[in-house]
């Protein structure tokens, strides 16, 4: 079997010590398949997201990011390893060029550079944006550009907290293909997620994050009406 | 993906030379008109005769000399000092992430007035004339104000009218205060308070080495911090998610940007809305957050204050204070500023 490219175990992790957010999650990721994360709103998503990226440390259990404990990483070799899209828009005064260039580490210059790179064929209605500042654009586009940015990172784990927030209908259609191409090229796509598109057609596998902790369910039609229902304990079926 | 090799962009280089070299001439051709201007009422035959004078190693040779070496050091003093509140604004606008920030407005400038005026009326006799009182005492003023500031913000979060309204309100408490002290004390504070308002007609030597050296400080790292600055600009999680270390950052920066705002009332009092203006008009120059733009936005508000300066010493029978002629403009364009950022949110 392929080893996992980042795992989880056991771990607890929250913002107070000694009053989790989540206890015993074991979670494990290979490379090339892309997995959500599903769950009602406060459950601990973007907790879990953000301890992945380590943003937030564990209160218990251990993280690994391809075999090396995540806390002892350097901040240059996890950039350079994991990515993670945040929720929030940036209305940043920043030019569109200076973001690729920040996200691609200093290898790609500017947007016009991304195009000519070997890059996948989406958001093509802001690929002539370079020159526009963030926050001179909508948010649907300012998205767009954050997605395209994490991809430039271009690291081996990609985290995404609800990457479909303000994309219009072709656009989430995109961020699909976005992926597929991602994973096809090997690399591991995390996301969260509240879209029934997305949790019906893309993830290799799901988790549901409620209880106090995460499980495993099969991606069937069963699990998704039962997130429908608000069902928290739908991954015991 | 990472076949594509980056090309240093010849067209951009040429824009990046010609708007440094276009503002630097404005900048000469604007200290040069400074110099013949002044209360003292020289013809410019006088003016160029004391020139000569100077560069011909007599420059306290007679009257027309005197003064114009008087009023180079000013010109001088005022380079420094714009060159210095624009970059303090700078800062300031991106930890803050605010484009209405500024080192008066906030009431950091405030602060560093009052705590030299505290220094003034409970200090030691002579402290006041003391290179290092005359740094400390407007830093820790400054720094207080700095760490209110930074309480207020975590509490209206990213609301930028509500924080600057916020800074107002602190800064009209710093000078009601510094009013409060000057009007109990009028025969020590005298001197203060002609300090604070009348800008740059106290120039000196010694104010200039100040301003200097935090330029000479400030400058390098600002430079060394540009990757990190312009990661933070975008977001904490952005930045953070490519490795930079988001609190040094902010802390960093904040930091600079009082300890510049601290040297310029040290040599000058209370200056406002230069470090507003600054790097809006460098802006109208270049796209780009990099190192031309911190050098810009230098440049221009080292061309603002020579101006300012200029108006403020030629528009009136006795001489204007420099915050008085800034904020006239600077008040307008702020309304104007508040409207356009309401539109944007």
């Amino acid at each position: 079997m392929i080893p996992a490219v980042l795992e989880l175990s056991n771990v607890a992790v929250g913002y107070v010590r000694g009053e989790p957010v989540l206890r015993n999650v074991t979670i494990s990721i290979r490379p090339g398949e892309a997995v959500a994360l599903v769950g009602r709103n406060g459950t601990g998503k973007s907790t879990l997201l953000r301890t992945m990226r380590g943003f937030l440390a564990p209160f218990d259990g251990q993280v690994t990011l391809k075999g090396h404990p995540l806390q002892s990483m350097s901040p240059q070799t996890l950039a350079a390893t994991v990515g993670f899209l945040s929720p929030e828009i940036p209305q940043a005064h920043i030019l569109v060029d200076e973001v690729i260039e920040l996200s691609s580490l200093g290898r790609l210059k500017s947007m016009e550079q991304l195009e000519a790179s070997d890059h996948p064929d989406v958001f093509p209605e802001v690929s002539g944006f370079g020159a526009r500042f963030l926050d001179e654009m909508s948010s649907g586009q300012q998205r767009k550009i954050m997605l395209l940015a994490l991809v430039v990172q271009w690291t081996d784990v990609l985290l995404m907290d609800e990457p479909e927030l303000h994309l219009d209908l072709p656009s989430l259609r995109e961020l699909h293909g976005l992926i597929s191409w991602a994973t096809a090229k090997g690399k591991s796509v995390v996301l969260s997620t509240h879209n029934l598109e997305t949790i019906r057609v893309l993830p290799d596998r799901l988790y549901v994050v409620g209880d106090k902790t995460v499980r495993e369910a099969p991606r069937t039609e069963e699990t998704v009406q039962a997130l429908l229902e608000g069902d928290e304990y739908v991954s015991r079926a | 993906m990472s076949s594509v090799l980056p090309v240093p962009d010849a067209e951009v280089r040429r824009h990046d030379a010609a708007v440094l070299v276009g503002t630097a001439a404005v900048l000469l051709v604007v200290t040069g008109i400074s110099v013949f201007f002044g209360s003292a009422g020289l013809t410019p035959s006088e003016v160029l005769h004391g020139l000569r004078l100077m560069i011909g190693g007599a420059p306290m040779g007679t009257p027309e000399a005197q003064i114009v070496m008087l009023r180079l050091v000013r010109i001088g003093l005022g380079v420094l000092v714009g060159a210095s509140l624009g970059l303090s604004g700078f800062l300031l606008q991106t930890a803050f992430r605010n484009p209405l920030a500024d080192s008066y407005l906030l009431g950091v400038s405030g602060g560093a007035q009052l705590a030299v005026t505290l220094v003034a009326l409970f200090g030691v006799a002579g402290t006041v004339a003391s290179v290092r009182v005359m740094i400390a005492a407007p830093l820790a003023g400054g720094l207080l104000v700095l760490a209110m500031l930074l309480i207020i913000s975590r509490r209206i979060g990213h609301d930028l009218l509500a924080f600057l309204l916020s800074g107002l309100a602190l800064s009209y408490m710093l000078n009601a205060l510094y009013s409060i002290l000057v009007s109990t004390r009028p025969d020590i504070l005298s001197s203060t308070i002609f300090w604070s308002w009348m800008g740059l007609n106290r120039a000196s030597g010694t104010g200039m080495a100040v301003v200097a050296a935090g330029l000479i400080v400030a400058v390098p790292v600002v430079m060394s911090l540009m990757r990190p600055l312009r990661s933070y600009l975008v977001g904490d999680d952005f930045a953070q998610n490519l490795g930079v270390n988001v609190r040094t950052t902010r802390i960093l920066l904040l930091f600079i940007s009082v300890v510049l705002a601290a040297t310029d009332v040290a040599a000058s009092g209370v200056v406002g809305f230069a470090g507003l203006f600054s790097p809006h008009l460098a802006r109208l120059l270049t796209r780009r957050t990099d190192r031309t733009f911190v050098v810009l936005t230098m440049l221009m508000g080292a061309t603002v204050v020579v101006v300012g300066d200029l108006i403020a010493r030629s528009v009136s029978v006795s001489e204007v204070p420099l915050n008085t002629v800034l904020s006239l403009f600077g008040a307008p364009y702020l309304i104007w500023l508040s409207i356009k950022s309401r539109r944007v949110m």
